[in-house]
Parts: C-alpha cells; sequence; structure tokens
C-alpha cells in the first residue's frame, strides 16, 4: 500500500468516529439546549396568561398551546414539565411536544395552566444536524486529500528520485550511488545509512572481484614457466622412458590447471556481471560459426553434424557470453561422440536443442552442471564446461532440460523466459 | 645483424626461460622488470620487439603501447598477458599491440609470432626460410621443393611453416594444435587428430623428398629434423 493511501485511510477512520462522535454531541447538546429554552418561553407563556386571567378573570384557550381550566383545590399539584405526544388532525400523526402544567390561585379561584410547545421530531432534528456535520466534515477532509496530495508530491520527488538511483545501481564501475538530500530527516538519515552499506558492499564486491582475477592471473605465470621449462626438457635426447611420461604428466596438468583457472574467472566474472552488453544475437550464426571453427574436428573424427533450423533464433545477451555458451555446449557434445556419431543440432524461435549419441544415460543428470563434476574418466575432462554453460542460462534466465532418449543425450535450451 | 627484443615482464624466472630460449634463435634479449625501466631503455635504442606484460608493478602495460609506438613506429609490440581474451585482447589491439599472446603460452608459439610479425615489419629482406631442400615464402604462401613448386592446403602450410621455424625442437601435440587451430587442446584428449595431419604432410614431403623428416618423439610429440 502506498504512504498516502494508507495515511487516507486512517483518516477516513478516524474521521468517521469524529463524525460520530460529533454528531452524537452535537444533537444530545442542542436537545438539551432547545429544551432549555422552550422551557423558559412556556414559563413566560404561562405567566402571561396569568396576567390575562387577573384582568380578565378569564382567558381563551388556543388549543393546544396555551390552555387554562378552574379545579378543585384538591388538585393543586406542583409545577410538570414534560414532553409529550398529541394527536395533529392535519398530520394525521402523533406530534412531539413539550408541556408546562402550573396551578396558580387567583382571586381565591384555581387555576390549572397549561401551555405547549411543539418540539422538532427527533429524526429531523437528526437529518438536519448530521447533513450539517457530514457536510463540513466533507469539506475538511477533501480539503485535507488535496493538500497532502500536493505536498505529497513535493515532499516524495527527491525520495522517488532517489529510489530509482537505487533501482539502477550496480556495483561495476563507475556507477556510484550519490544520493540526493531530501531535506527531510528520516529520508537522509536513510539514504546515509544505504550509502554506507553500498560503499561496504563495493569494497567487498571489489575484494572479491581482484581475488578472483588476480587467483587466476597469477597463476598464469608460474604455469607459462612449468610449461616452458617442460618444453625445453622435451629437446634432451638423453631421458629415460619413466622421465618422459612423467615430464609429460606434469605438463598437461600444467595445461588443466591453467584451464580450470581460467574457466573459473570467467564463472566469476559472470556472477559479478562483468559482462553486461547487450545485443541481439542470432544463435544461427554462432552454430554455424563454431561448426566452422570445428570443421577439422569434426571431418577427422568423422562425425555427421548437422544443423537445421525452423527460425531464427534471436536472444538479446553479451554476444561473448553467447558464444561461450554455445562452444561449451558444442564442445561437450563433440567430446561425448565416438567417431562416426551423429549430432544433430536444430533451432526454432525460442528454443534449441542439440543431441548426441550414447550408449547410456548419464548416471546423474542433476549433477552435470555441478562444478568439477565429470562422468567421463578421461585427462581432458575438468567437468566445467558445462557449469559455464549453467551459469550463463541462469544469468540469462534460459532453462536447460536434459533427457536420454532413444540413445540420445538430448539439451533443450529454453528461451522463453528471457 | 641479430634482432633486438625487449621482455618487460615481472617474474624474473619467466624472463629467464624466454630469453633463454630466444637466444637459440639468433635473438638478442633484453630484459626489464617494469614500466619506467622499459621506457628509459627505450629512448636510447631501437628494439625489433618488445614483449609486454600487462600487469606489471609500476602499472598497466596497456598504457606504454602508444609510448613505444610514438618513439618506434617500427617496433612490434607482442602482448604477453594472462587475463584473459574475452575483453583485453580486444583492448590491447585496438592502442596498437601487434599481437596478443595469452599466459601460459608455447615458447614454440613465442617463436613463430616474433617471426611473423618481423616478416610484417620489413619490407626489403628475403623472407624465405629454408630447410634442407624446402624452401618455404610465407609472404607469397608457397612451396618449392627442390626447384619445383608443391602445393599444400592452408593448414598444412602453417604446420610446416611452424615446423621449420622451429626446427630440431620438439613441438608438443598441444601447441601444433592450438598454433594452426588456435583453440586450446580441448579435443586433445581422446582423438588422434594432430596425427592424422601430421600424417598427411609427412607423406607429402616424403614423395618429393625421399625423406621423412618430421620424427615422431614418442611421449611428446613431433620434431623436424634432418640428421
Amino acid at each position: 500500500m502506498k504512504f498516502l493511501t494508507r495515511v487516507n485511510r486512517s483518516y477516513i477512520k478516524y474521521g468517521l468516529l469524529v463524525f460520530l462522535i460529533a454528531d452524537f454531541v452535537i444533537i444530545a447538546m442542542s436537545n438539551f439546549i432547545i429544551k432549555e429554552e422552550i422551557d423558559q418561553q412556556l414559563y413566560l407563556e404561562s405567566k402571561g396568561i396569568t396576567e390575562t386571567v387577573k384582568k380578565h378573570g378569564d382567558f381563551r384557550n388556543i388549543y393546544p398551546t396555551d390552555m387554562v381550566s378552574s379545579i378543585g383545590y384538591l388538585d393543586v399539584k406542583k409545577d410538570i414539565l414534560k414532553d409529550t405526544l398529541l394527536y395533529d388532525v392535519n398530520e394525521d400523526e402523533m406530534l412531539p411536544y413539550r408541556e408546562l402544567t402550573t396551578y396558580k390561585s387567583i382571586e381565591g379561584e384555581h387555576y390549572k395552566i397549561t401551555t405547549r410547545q411543539m418540539l422538532m421530531e427527533f429524526d429531523d432534528l437528526f437529518l438536519l444536524y448530521t447533513t450539517l456535520i457530514s457536510l463540513v466534515l466533507l469539506l475538511i477532509f477533501v480539503g485535507l486529500l488535496l493538500f497532502t496530495r500536493r505536498l505529497n508530491i513535493s515532499l516524495w520527488k527527491t525520495f522517488n528520485t532517489n529510489i530509482e538511483k537505487i533501482k539502477t545501481y550496480s556495483f561495476t564501475p563507475p556507477s556510484k550511488l550519490d544520493l540526493a538530500e531530501t531535506g527531510i530527516n528520516e529520508f537522509d538519515e536513510l539514504n546515509e545509512v544505504l550509502s554506507m552499506m553500498s560503499g561496504r558492499l563495493e569494497k567487498d564486491y571489489t575484494a572479491t572481484k581482484e581475488f578472483s582475477a588476480n587467483a587466476a592471473h597469477e597463476l598464469q605465470t608460474p604455469l607459462a614457466i612449468i610449461r616452458n621449462k617442460c618444453e625445453n626438457l622435451f629437446s634432451d635426447s638423453d631421458l629415460n622412458k619413466k622421465t618422459i611420461e612423467t615430464i609429460r604428466e606434469i605438463y598437461l596438468s600444467a595445461d588443466k590447471l591453467s584451464g580450470i583457472t581460467k574457466a573459473l574467472l570467467i564463472l566469476a566474472k559472470i556472477d559479478n556481471g562483468q559482462f553486461n552488453e547487450k545485443e541481439m544475437v542470432s544463435l544461427n550464426e554462432i552454430f554455424k560459426y563454431w561448426m566452422n571453427s570445428f570443421q577439422d574436428v569434426i571431418q577427422d573424427r568423422k562425425l555427421d553434424v548437422s544443423i537445421s533450423a525452423v527460425d531464427n533464433c534471436q536472444i538479446l545477451i553479451d554476444k561473448r557470453l553467447a558464444n561461450l555458451l554455445i562452444q561449451n555446449i558444442f564442445v561437450n557434445s563433440i567430446k561425448h561422440s565416438r567417431n562416426g556419431d551423429q549430432i544433430s543440432i536444430f533451432l526454432a524461435k525460442d528454443y534449441f536443442t542439440i543431441a548426441n549419441m550414447g550408449e547410456v544415460a548419464i548416471l546423474q543428470p542433476g549433477m552435470i552442471f555441478n562444478r568439477f563434476y565429470t562422468e567421463s574418466p578421461n585427462i581432458g575432462s575438468t567437468g566445467i564446461g558445462l557449469a559455464i554453460v549453467k551459469k550463463i542460462a541462469d544469468h540469462y534466465k534460459i532453462e536447460i532440460e536434459y533427457t536420454f532418449k532413444d540413445f540420445k543425450h538430448l539439451f533443450t535450451f529454453n528461451l522463453k523466459n528471457c | 645483424m641479430k634482432k633486438e627484443i625487449l621482455i618487460i615482464e615481472d617474474d624474473l624466472t619467466l624472463q629467464k626461460t624466454v630469453s633463454e630460449y630466444l637466444k637459440n634463435y639468433d635473438f638478442q634479449s633484453t630484459c626489464v622488470q617494469t614500466i619506467a625501466a622499459g621506457k628509459s631503455l627505450f629512448e636510447k635504442k631501437f628494439f625489433h620487439i618488445v614483449l609486454l606484460d600487462l600487469g606489471l608493478p609500476d602499472g598497466d602495460g596497456l598504457d606504454c603501447i602508444s609510448f613505444i609506438k610514438s618513439i618506434w613506429d617500427q617496433t612490434g609490440v607482442i602482448i604477453i598477458s594472462a587475463r584473459d581474451q574475452l575483453e583485453d585482447r580486444v583492448d590491447g589491439l585496438n592502442l596498437g599491440a601487434d599481437d596478443y599472446l595469452v599466459k601460459p603460452f608455447h615458447l614454440s608459439e613465442l617463436n613463430a609470432r616474433i617471426n611473423a610479425l618481423l616478416r610484417r615489419n620489413s619490407q626489403s629482406e628475403d623472407q624465405i626460410l629454408t630447410f634442407g631442400e624446402i624452401k618455404i615464402d610465407p609472404q607469397l604462401n608457397q612451396v618449392h621443393i627442390g626447384d619445383k613448386q608443391v602445393d599444400f592446403s592452408r593448414k598444412e602450410f602453417d604446420l610446416l611453416l611452424y615446423f621449420i621455424e622451429n626446427k630440431n625442437k620438439v613441438l608438443t601435440k598441444e601447441s601444433l594444435f592450438e598454433h594452426v587451430w588456435g583453440e586450446n587442446s580441448i579435443f586433445m584428449d581422446n582423438s588422434d587428430f594432430i596425427y592424422t595431419h601430421i600424417n598427411r604432410l609427412r607423406k607429402k614431403i616424403k614423395i618429393h623428398t625421399g625423406e621423412n623428416y618430421i620424427k615422431t618423439v614418442h611421449g611428446f610429440g613431433y620434431k623436424l629434423d634432418n640428421q
């Protein structure tokens, strides 16, 4: 719920309460005051009637408001003030009256003087006051609403621009979280906390990034040395077979290590969002490119690779990552094919599949995208290729499905959500 | 005349390995560890080739490419760096570097790249390389055996040139693969891929010379040798 909506809702709740109380109090009070007034008037009239009777010895009754009747002494009581209902012929209904009955002795005669005043019916009174109060409160509320809305726009303006800034903020330089002053203490305090937090995070992020980059880079120099020293040894002619094998293993391990660190660095870079250029890339083109580039290997292994497409499979992606994705999934298929096998690639508008032949299903299909998981025992498999594929796919919300059917490993890449 | 090479690399062991290797090929190497030292040497003397590491103690090697080119535009700059090619390769080449080698590299590959660059930068000199009766002209992509021109496919030509540039040195399967196919050796593990191509080249040379110059060095790779 928006802040303003929330405030307005509580205004309405509170307003209704105030309205009810005010309505009740005002009606009760006005009722009381009106009755007081009427009672005073009734006394005055009764006094007037007494005067008239004194002067003239008689009084013409006016029904139902002013009436005098002679009574016996026994009937003399105290003054009685009460509400009463009288039938009205014209209106054909009972109407409320306030009635004062006084007993007076004039010139030895006893009289009962009754004066009445018509009262406003309660429902009329209620309606009148409620309407009045509602109107006033409504005016106040509408005014308040308009006022807060205008105030709101100016108050929240900086806040909203800051929100937009935070939304587009990323750790990659040159982005720096620079929030505008709002002039409101609470907001400014929030800004300060956010700026501090982002500063800390940026530091951590840079440190992590530097660490992974350094770890990957600094390893390459010693690896280059190992590799080159081995190569120099290869030209020695007086080595025995065992030594040769040992050197070869050192050489290949150095290669593998170099590959692993580079792959890990790539994974880290994808995680850090360092590949964030985007363009429309046709995967058909990229598949063709890699097919071309692997042509010699494909021919040498007598593989039958077919690319069929019913549509141009396009995706908004960093081209480098698109290349990495296709290269790795393609290499994976080639590697796990025997000589003379078929590899079929199929592209549609929003998905593509790649299938290579196999004897048995992968034992643990849930594991194949994990780093360093490999079910092939050969030395060249690091198990990182598919991890890179998975990482890139996740980065762009591409769904990967693996199935094994009719002796085919089939990978389906669904691009609907990216 | 010996070709002068300046190596700007902060790792002493790598410096030594590279310069010793290049000595075998008649290159005269000078080694420095920092950009500053490299720059001061550079103002005094012409180097044909600069091998430049990027992560140096006093800055980024990328920053001194334009400096080098501004003093001697004839100097070839080869970046040798661990930074992965996804970004820095493009940067380096945009800044005027002539080539880019990613660590860990093969020394034989470095040698081939240096030769290619020298060929590109020198206009006049005779560039034909010979090995026995084989003459190879990298400019015209021609091979003469004896006095007959022999046709080689692109890949075969690349392999032969690589062998001749690194004659009498053992070339590993991995370095051959990387040199010709430009990929790392992802397919090397379970295929006789290189063997097929080497065999084809062998046969062709044997037909025309009667000799088998490309020797198999068991467990390592191959060697071009006329002993």
